[in-house]
């Protein structure tokens, strides 16, 4: 799907950066100055522009501390404004993560800070990109259940408190397997964009990155420390100056890990279920996608069976599809049936369907040529079901309660957020 | 022989008493009034070289003192012939080397795993850590995603802090073999300069420095004196290399071969060239190179980083 990303100052209109997405051609100069110029047109009068449609595409403005001007210019895919937002959010603290809030609202030297920018176009890259991640989406992180957890949390936790924080967490295939109190106490989209981060990045077998926490600490930087286990298995750590790199590596690493060896390497093995082997799903589920809204979990999996899927009797999905179906159907029915996942600043948006509904849908569903799905929403949970066609609508409510019972009794899953 | 600095004297020694056992190392140590340290690393270095040096080789730095000694580790004629670059592809060398690969890509390591061979085919480890500085886009990044045999970021993305990489790499050096465990440090530009904890993190204990210049770009080489000297104060005797990058793109170098010796001549620094392209992939999802392409591609430059550094040791032990 295409896409324009421009980043201006909100006072004079001077572009810092474009990103663009697809095969299409950059943005002329004149064009960015004419997207930015009817905001401010808009501005002046005394109106707040924040979104439009074409044709083909919808735009979206928004501001931020009076500062930066961020606009979204993308392929209309029927999804709600909401997620326009989102993405926007997610842009700007990314700039955050990277630059610090200080340079970005106070900006001093336009030259510096269009170089400092540079350092975010991965990240931002990143959130343009289609991938197999749910986090940025749903602005939960994407996690990864093994029946290993428990004992990788005691070798975490001893870890990270050698390594003077409290702020850890491992992660498998770029997935949250466990993480300490503290890491999880951080806000969704902290969560979402420090994971975002460190898939953006090339493989390494450490890292030492100063970060600026969007909401926790946007101003003074902390480092992320991470170091790479075994393959696919990375320990990660915030700190402040001290210990360094070197330290805790040499020190820590083999102490702490080394005795885990063997339950990294069992755990690694439930890739790309990410979810134990024992959890039983029915066979005609094909994928799913699995929010806790209230501690900011996403649980997603396109291989819930281990059999061969050739054997079921339903037409076989690619993968790079099941995860375009799932994330279409969640786009559209979140922001417009369903509530938002929010994070902390976030502003109410009052053109949402949901918002102005007396009442809250429960369930939905769609069904394709080749495919239905089935989305459920409970409390705290937000589920949603891909299945094959062969599957009669009729089962799909029942099937994507048990399911949903199935999950959430494994207790990673459900732990409450405690503040 | 009063020319002769006392480093080499011990060397000498060693060289009489090939078989000698390691105490007795320690004690001509001390007969010969070099303070070194009996920790394990000169020890084990110390075992080493007596077990492998070959006598010409010896006999060549019994004529060196030791001013001679720092040009030799540079400019000696030595170098390049005590590798055997194309290892790799002996049968001999086929056997070590079956332990980076998998179905024929790179195999990486995380910092718990290592490289399996057979008992009899266990060689010792030796561990560098090198660190690889220069100018914003110069590929540093690149060149270490190219040593590593992953794919090579298409366009320049900015480092954001300190990534460091380890490559496993057997050679047969001296007719021994060893496997080498290069630790890279690869530090963004622009990070390093705006966080102080970089530069000092990237230096400590390094055991060589790679200066990274790009053959499209001259200000990247006029900012090689510059970073040479923003590290002299804390080198420490690391081995420097320069590396020019985007070698491929040798049509359009901005940099001549006349500016290229002088400054290999003034500073007295060898010169490596890079070409960090990916000119085979294999058809798997991830699209990564071939292994084995890429072995041929890195191995003049890693044996040459690995017997620089072997080299290096050699000569520690005697100087200290
Ligand atoms: N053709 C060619 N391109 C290269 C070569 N080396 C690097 N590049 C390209 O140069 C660009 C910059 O490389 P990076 O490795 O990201 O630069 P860097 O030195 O790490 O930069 P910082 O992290 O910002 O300090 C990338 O687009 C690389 O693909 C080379 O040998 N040949
Ligand atoms: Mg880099």
């Amino acid at each position: 799907m295409a896409a324009y990303l421009v980043c201006l100052t909100a006072d004079g209109g001077v572009p810092l950066f474009t990103r663009t997405k697809g095969n299409i051609k950059p943005l002329a100069f004149a064009e960015v100055g004419m997207l930015n110029g009817v905001q401010m047109f808009a501005q002046n009068h005394g109106v707040k522009l924040q979104s439009t449609a074409t044709d083909e595409a919808r735009i979206a403005w928004k501001v931020y501390h009076e500062s930066i001007t961020l606009i979204v210019v993308i392929c209309d895919d029927g999804a709600s404004d909401t997620h326009l937002y989102r993405l926007l959010d997610n842009v700007f603290h990314s700039m955050v993560l990277l630059v610090g809030l200080d340079d970005i609202i106070s900006i001093k030297n336009v030259e510096r800070l269009k170089r400092d920018l540079k350092a975010c176009y991965k990240l931002v890259d990143t959130l343009l990109e289609e991938t197999e991640f749910f986090g940025d989406l749903t602005e939960s992180v994407d996690i990864f259940l093994s029946t290993e957890n428990s004992l990788l949390q005691e070798h975490l936790e001893s870890f990270v408190h050698a390594a003077d924080s409290t702020y850890g967490c491992l992660c498998v295939m770029d997935r949250i397997a466990v993480a300490t109190t503290k890491w999880w106490d951080l806000t969704g989209q902290e969560l979402v964009l420090l994971s975002l981060l460190l898939r953006s990045l090339p493989q390494a077998s450490s890292r030492d990155i100063a970060v600026y926490l969007p909401h926790s600490s946007p101003k003074i930087p902390h480092r992320l420390l991470t170091f790479q286990l075994i393959h696919g298995v990375e320990a990660c750590v915030l700190c402040g100056p001290t210990p360094t790199l070197d330290d805790v590596r040499d020190k820590l690493l083999e102490v702490h890990w080394k005795p885990a060896l063997e339950s990294l390497r069992s755990c690694i093995r439930v890739f790309p279920r990410n979810i134990p082997l024992s959890v039983e799903l029915d066979l005609g589920i094909l994928g799913f996608i699995l929010i806790n809204t209230d501690n900011h979990r996403c649980l997603a999996t396109m291989h819930p069976n281990s059999t061969d899927e050739k054997q079921l009797p339903h037409k076989i999905l690619s993968m790079s599809r099941k995860i375009g179906i799932l994330k279409t159907f969640y786009k559209t029915v979140v922001g417009i049936y369903f509530a938002p996942v929010h994070s902390p600043d976030k502003e109410e948006l009052t053109c949402d369907l949901q918002a102005l509904l007396s009442h809250k849908a429960k369930d939905t569903y769609i069904c394709g040529d080749d495919y239905k799905c089935y989305a459920l929403n409970d409390d705290r949970y937000q589920i949603f079901v891909l299945y094959g066609s062969h599957v009669p609508t009729f089962a799909l409510r029942t099937t994507t309660q048990k399911t949903l019972m199935t999950l959430i009794k494994d207790k990673k899953f459900d732990e409450k957020k405690k503040s | 022989m009063s020319h002769v600095s006392q480093g080499i004297v011990v060397w000498l020694m060693f060289c009489d008493k090939r078989c000698s056992s390691l105490v007795s190392c320690r004690c001509s140590l001390q007969v010969t009034n070099v303070k070194c340290e009996p920790h394990c690393r000169a020890t084990g270095l110390i075992r080493r070289c007596v077990r492998n040096m070959p006598l010409v080789y010896m006999a060549k730095i019994l004529e060196m003192n030791s001013a001679a000694m720092h040009d030799a580790l540079v400019h000696d004629e030595d170098m390049g012939h005590l590798v055997h670059d194309d290892w790799h592809k002996t049968p001999e060398g086929k056997i070590y080397f079956s332990s980076v690969l998998r179905n024929n890509r790179r195999k990486t390591f995380g910092l718990l795993e290592r490289p399996s061979l057979s008992p009899q085919h266990t060689p010792d480890t030796l561990t560098y850590k090198v660190f690889l500085c220069g100018k914003a886009g110069v590929g540093k990044t690149a060149t270490v995603s190219k040593l590593m045999g992953v794919n090579v970021p298409p366009v320049h993305c900015e480092t954001p802090g300190i990534l460091t990489s380890v490559l496993y790499w057997p050679a047969k050096i001296a007719d021994r073999i060893h496997m080498f465990r290069f630790h890279f440090w690869d530090a963004g530009e622009q990070a390093l300069k705006k966080f102080d904890h970089i530069l000092p993190a990237c230096m400590e204990k390094v055991d060589a420095v790679l200066f990274l210049f790009s053959f499209t770009d001259h200000p990247s080489f006029d900012d090689l004196a510059n970073q040479m000297s923003r590290i002299s104060s804390t080198d420490d005797g690391a081995l420097k290399v320069v590396v020019g990058t985007k070698y491929d793109q040798y049509a359009h170098s901005e940099i001549t071969s006349r500016e290229l010796q002088d400054f290999e001549h003034q500073h007295k620094v060898p010169i490596l060239k890079v070409k960090n392209i990916n000119k085979a992939r294999l058809n798997d999802s991830e699209k990564s190179p071939d292994g084995r392409v890429e072995l041929d591609d890195v191995a003049p430059f890693l044996n040459c980083l690995a017997e620089r550094l072997w080299y290096r040791d050699q000569i520690a032990v005697g100087l200290v």
